[in-house]
């Protein structure tokens, strides 16, 4: 059965438009078809050229940096979004776990949620009726059924809508790494359910995951993306490598080369400098010492400066975000950069744990308004924090855990 | 499930199929129509005090203020039927068409988060919304019904209710409603503003849909623009429910047929339009 597949792409392009295109009055319409003076809308094309064939039963890793498209490639199979270009052929249910709860009402019963979840997932009425029994107990909700959910936990509303999901028999299961909700013991179960499910006999797997341990696990074959396109396909320890290897070849390049940003580019990050107390340049810092990281920006067009949002992100080991600095919040002002082209973050004390901290620096303009992303990079460069002399007492802070505060023990 | 049974090929070619109607996933779906039209009931049920008394109270109350304002006040005809029993029945169909009009055109701007995170046909909101009207309407005609024996009871001479003319002027009302307010969702996702539009037009329409009045009334009191009114699909559905019901009104089979067809036009650029209009109407960031 050579020819037989679950789900063949041919040819996809996605374009989305940037801005507010939709969101118009009926007089902005009428004024800009009068003037039809260059605010056309700017495109996005999220996927280009994607061509995929994946046969039945097979588990699929879908690898490569934000922004390369994996999710639009997982909303265009869903048929969330339609692709611009391309055709999908697919045989069999599709069922994804994109988003687990969605249409979840406050008001309505737990077995209320649970029919209309379902229903909206696809799933007929008396399937769900056949199937309440294993969604309630896994979900750990049985006294609680004919309660409305508002009353419930968090916990419990994620379980039930978790355990609504899984259940759902489809041929095909798109998977996103969704699992960051929940405690810790509900992940693990979650965690275990979807293996059994994914390895379930003849059922189609795409993952998406930044986690290269759970991929090599899980999958079989693995699909790199880059930019929207196809850049890699092979077994997924050769496509794991091949995204390593080309993620560090991309962090090695200087930042105004690299490709791995999304944004309108009005304004681009040129490049960025970590310096230290004596403002000398650093990769590595000495935990609860003072940190600067300047970024330099090539202007392209004017932008202004009073709606200027700028956002950094420290990302630690796991993909976590560390810390978040974001300049509405601190009520930053960037008029200097009228002349400059250049701004610093300056962290006096740098209070994180021993390890390797990415940067990621979002630069966008708006205000208060809907923002118009300018550029942003998830990871325009890193510094490795170092386990220095925190507390003054000649002992080193182990790597537990991510932040360092300072405190004492008293009596 | 045995490895040899291969699920049905499915394609979707774009931008071909952009316009494309898979009324068999529809079908599929047909238990998610049914569950969104419950949720609206028993969330009604849920967050109101009075719960589905309101359905009632609302068009008896208006059934009150019209007869008092449009036939004491104002003195309309009503066609020597009690007024109102005359005002309830353009009160309850024009409810009708106001909330699957109002509902359906509202899809997208209520729904997106919901369609942005998940796939199913989108005609099934629209659908259940119309589902949603259907109900309500047959759960509000239990007042007339009640007025209505009272009165036939009490008056001789009574011509014999007609099913031809009430499902008529049911389904010239669905198609009007759901296809003007697929139409208007579509644009919806264009202009935002739209939408107050649609709320100050439809309370302008009431006015010209011979809700409280008759369409000869009409024509005989403001000939240039009265007989324009005998073409406006709402109005003819209004007077032929009454022509069922009570034996007053006049439709022509020619407004009859005119509205028809247009309603059928409406109602066919409407699913067009909605379809193309779901495929993209996400794709700006």
């Amino acid at each position: 059965m050579g020819g037989v597949f679950a789900i063949e792409l041919e040819g996809i392009s996605k374009r989305y438009r940037l801005g507010e295109y939709n969101a118009r009055t009926l007089w902005e319409s009428l004024k800009y078809r009068r003037q039809r003076n260059g605010s056309v809308p700017q495109e996005v094309w999220a996927l280009r050229e994607v061509s995929l064939r994946i046969r039945p039963g097979e588990m699929v890793g879908i690898i490569g940096p934000n922004g390369a498209g994996k999710s639009t490639l997982l909303k265009v199979v869903s048929r969330i979004t339609y692709p611009t270009y391309g055709t999908v052929r697919w045989r069999g249910r599709i069922a994804s776990l994109l988003e687990v709860g969605t249409g979840f009402h406050p008001e309505l019963t737990g077995r209320e949620n649970i029919l209309l979840n379902g229903t909206i997932l696809g799933m007929r009425r008396h399937e769900i009726r056949r199937r309440l029994d294993a969604i309630v107990d896994f979900a750990e909700v049985a006294p609680y059924l004919d309660t409305p959910v508002k009353r419930y936990s968090t916990g419990m509303v994620v379980r039930l809508a978790f355990s609504v999901a899984v259940h759902l028999e489809a041929e095909i299961l798109l998977v996103d790494e969704v699992l960051s909700v929940g405690d810790a013991f509900f992940r693990q179960k979650a965690i275990e359910k979807m293996q059994e499910l994914i390895s379930r006999q003849g059922r189609t797997v795409l993952f998406v995951s930044h986690n290269m341990g759970i991929l090599r696990n899980l999958c079989k074959r693995g699909i790199v993306l880059d930019s929207g396109r196809v850049s890699h396909d092979a077994p997924i320890d050769e496509a794991v490598a091949f995204y390593l290897a080309t993620r560090r070849r991309q962090l090695e390049r200087p930042l105004s080369e690299r490709t791995d940003r999304t944004g309108s580019g009005k304004w681009r990050v040129r490049r960025v400098e970590i310096l230290d107390a004596r403002r000398q340049h650093v990769d590595q810092v000495l935990a609860g010492d003072p940190l600067h990281i300047r970024c330099y920006i090539d202007k392209k067009s004017a932008v202004n400066l009073r709606e200027l949002f700028v956002g950094i992100v420290l990302w630690d080991a796991y993909h976590t975000k560390a810390a978040t600095f974001f300049s509405d919040e601190m009520a930053a002002d960037f008029s200097f950069l009228q002349q400059a082209d250049a701004f610093e973050l300056y962290i006096p004390r740098l209070n994180l744990r021993p390890g390797r901290f990415g940067i990621g620096i979002h630069l966008g303009e708006g205000g208060a308004g809907p923002q118009m992303l300018l550029d942003y990079i998830e990871e325009a460069a890193s510094v490795m924090v170092l386990p220095g002399d925190f507390w003054g007492t000649g002992r080193a802070p182990r790597p537990h855990g991510i932040a360092l505060l300072p405190a004492e023990f008293r009596p | 499930m045995p490895q040899s049974v291969v699920p049905p090929l499915r394609t979707l070619r774009m931008p071909y199929d952009s316009g494309k109607i898979d009324w068999w996933e529809l079908w599929r779906y047909r238990d998610l129509i049914w569950m969104l039209v419950r949720r609206d009931f028993s969330l009604f049920y849920k967050q109101t005090l009075l719960g589905p008394l309101w359905y009632l109270l609302q068009p008896v109350l208006t059934m009150l203020v019209f007869t008092a304002v449009f036939h004491r006040m104002a003195e309309l005809s009503s066609g020597g039927v009690p007024a109102p029993l005359f005002n309830l029945v353009g009160i309850l169909m024009w409810g009708f068409f106001r909330d699957t009009f109002i509902g359906v055109s509202e899809t997208f701007v209520r729904h997106q988060a919901l369609f942005s995170k998940v796939y199913f046909p989108r005609l099934v909101v629209p659908l259940a919304e119309w589902g949603i009207g259907l109900i309500r309407l047959g759960f509000q005609w239990i007042i007339l019904l009640g007025l209505w024996l009272f009165w036939v009871m009490r008056t001789d001479g009574i011509p014999t209710f007609q099913w031809g003319w009430f499902s008529f002027a049911v389904l010239l009302l669905s198609m009007a409603g759901v296809g003007g307010g697929l139409l208007m969702a579509s644009l919806m996702t264009k202009y935002r503003d739209l939408r107050f539009v649609v709320s100050f037009g439809v309370q302008l329409l009431m006015f010209l849909s011979a809700v409280f009045y008759t369409l000869d009334e009409a024509a005989a009191r403001l000939p240039a623009m009265g007989e324009w009114l005998r073409y406006n699909p709402v109005a003819v559905a209004i007077e032929s429910a009454r022509w069922a019901w009570l034996g007053v009104g006049s439709v022509s089979w020619e407004a009859a047929l005119v509205a028809f067809t247009g309603c059928g036009v409406v109602l066919a650029v409407g699913i067009y339009r909605f379809n193309r209009a779901e495929k993209d109407f996400l794709d700006t960031i």
